[in-house]
């Protein structure tokens, strides 16, 4: 029956006290009609001509993130091969390379800052650079560069014997430098520190 | 008339030997069975005509088809169904306004004041011109109410759903579906008295 046949229950006296229920029971005469006979065949022949809403449809959207997952890695896992090739090459043609680690420079305690004269204190401290000969090819990565100063071997003799002078404390390195300093030594001799200077000559105190 | 009380059980393929599509497919055959009443009577609120509300209603489970493996549980079907067959149904109201307008002339059932298509007349024989204005005054209430009251008002009164089902099916907490319920007859109820004293006499 047409909504609009069943709205004639609503009596326009009566609207102004038109309590809930009733204007509910008008609105669902109003609105209260039914499909036709023909309707839900209408509807399955239409349904009919649809792609059908399959199983398959439902991993779908996996199967996509698997998909976009496989061509990134396709992309970027030769491309790391390739980089890690390229350093392996890079370290196999430069074997006799070796790095040293720069480590901070050793700073002398508060009191032998104060007073210099007494550079025991700074002798105590000693210095202690890490060597690290060049290794196989792995010892070549970029990471492992951070921080490394790399020598070459005869240049690499040269400083352990320097650091063994220095660590023996057979030579002063500070004191002398500080003494020429206060008593009006040209500032090109001050730079460089006699016991060094006379390391570089090879001449041994 | 009232079928909601109809609940289609979900299918399982493994449960009764069915293939997966099959088993959608039974699936969707009962959520159709059990919710053609109430697509159509979501559209007749907005067209007021039945052959209009039907074909949005049928657009509308063609739609849900298309997406039914994301619809499956009953509850969040019926509420999918019922928000896009009133969208659907708006557009299509639109759409006419349109027609209407670039063709020049207003349907016969159309009351003036709303633009609105009351559609064609069907076993109206013996409804005179009375039961017509005084339905007209109903729906012209109901027009003027803003969109969201609208819906409430008129889910409300299809198949005298409740609150809870209202909330359900607007997925809204039932405080709201209750408050605009309130605002929307207290609106309808001032609309109508005031049709009714201003009523032109005969």
């Amino acid at each position: 029956m047409d909504g609009r046949q069943q709205a004639q229950g609503l009596r326009p006296e009566a609207q102004a006290a038109l309590s809930d229920s009733q204007l509910d029971r008008d609105i669902e005469s109003a609105v209260g009609i039914e499909p036709s006979a023909e309707f839900l065949a209408r509807v399955r022949t239409r349904i009919a001509a649809e792609p059908e809403p399959s199983a398959w449809r439902l991993s779908f959207g996996p199967m996509w993130g698997v998909a976009i997952a496989g061509i990134v890695l396709a992309i970027v896992v030769p491309q790391f091969l390739r980089e890690e090739t390229n350093r392996r090459e890079v370290a196999r043609m430069t074997p006799d390379i070796a790095d040293v680690r720069r480590e901070p420079m050793a700073t002398p305690p508060a009191e032998a800052r104060r007073n210099p004269a007494r550079s025991g204190e700074v002798r105590r401290h000693r210095v202690q650079p890490a060597v690290v000969a060049a290794e196989d090819g792995g010892g070549l990565r970029r990471s492992r560069f951070d921080g490394l100063v790399l020598i070459a071997p005869g240049d690499q003799e040269a400083f352990d014997r320097l650091l063994t002078v220095v660590n023996d404390q057979s030579v002063e390195l500070i004191a002398p430098v500080l003494e020429s300093t206060r008593a009006g030594v040209d500032v090109m001799d001050a730079a460089v520190p006699a016991p060094l200077r006379t390391a570089e000559e090879g001449v041994n105190e | 008339m009232h079928d909601r009380a109809e609940v289609a059980p979900q299918l399982h393929a493994w449960d009764h030997g069915l293939t997966v599509d099959q088993a959608l497919a039974r699936e969707f055959e009962a959520r159709l069975v059990e919710s053609s009443t109430l697509a159509v009577r979501v559209a007749y609120s907005v067209l007021r005509n039945r052959e209009d509300a039907e074909d949005v209603a049928q657009e509308a489970f063609a739609k849900a088809y298309r997406s039914f493996s994301q619809l499956r549980d009953r509850e969040r079907f019926r509420a999918w169904l019922v928000r896009m067959t009133w969208r659907m149904a708006l557009d299509r109201q639109r759409a006419n306004r349109r027609r209407i307008a670039r063709e020049g002339h207003s349907d016969p059932w159309l009351p003036a004041s709303t633009g609105r298509s009351l559609g064609p007349v069907e076993a109206d024989v013996q409804v005179g011109l009375e039961a017509r204005e005084r339905a007209a005054h109903l729906w012209r209430a109901i027009d003027a109410l803003s969109e969201k009251l609208r819906i409430v008002i008129v889910l409300a009164g299809i198949q005298e759903h409740d609150i809870k089902e209202v909330a359900a099916l607007l997925e809204l907490p039932e405080g709201t579906v209750k408050s605009r319920l309130f605002a929307a007859r207290q609106q309808l109820k001032d609309a109508l008295s005031w049709m009714a004293d201003n009523r032109p006499k005969a």
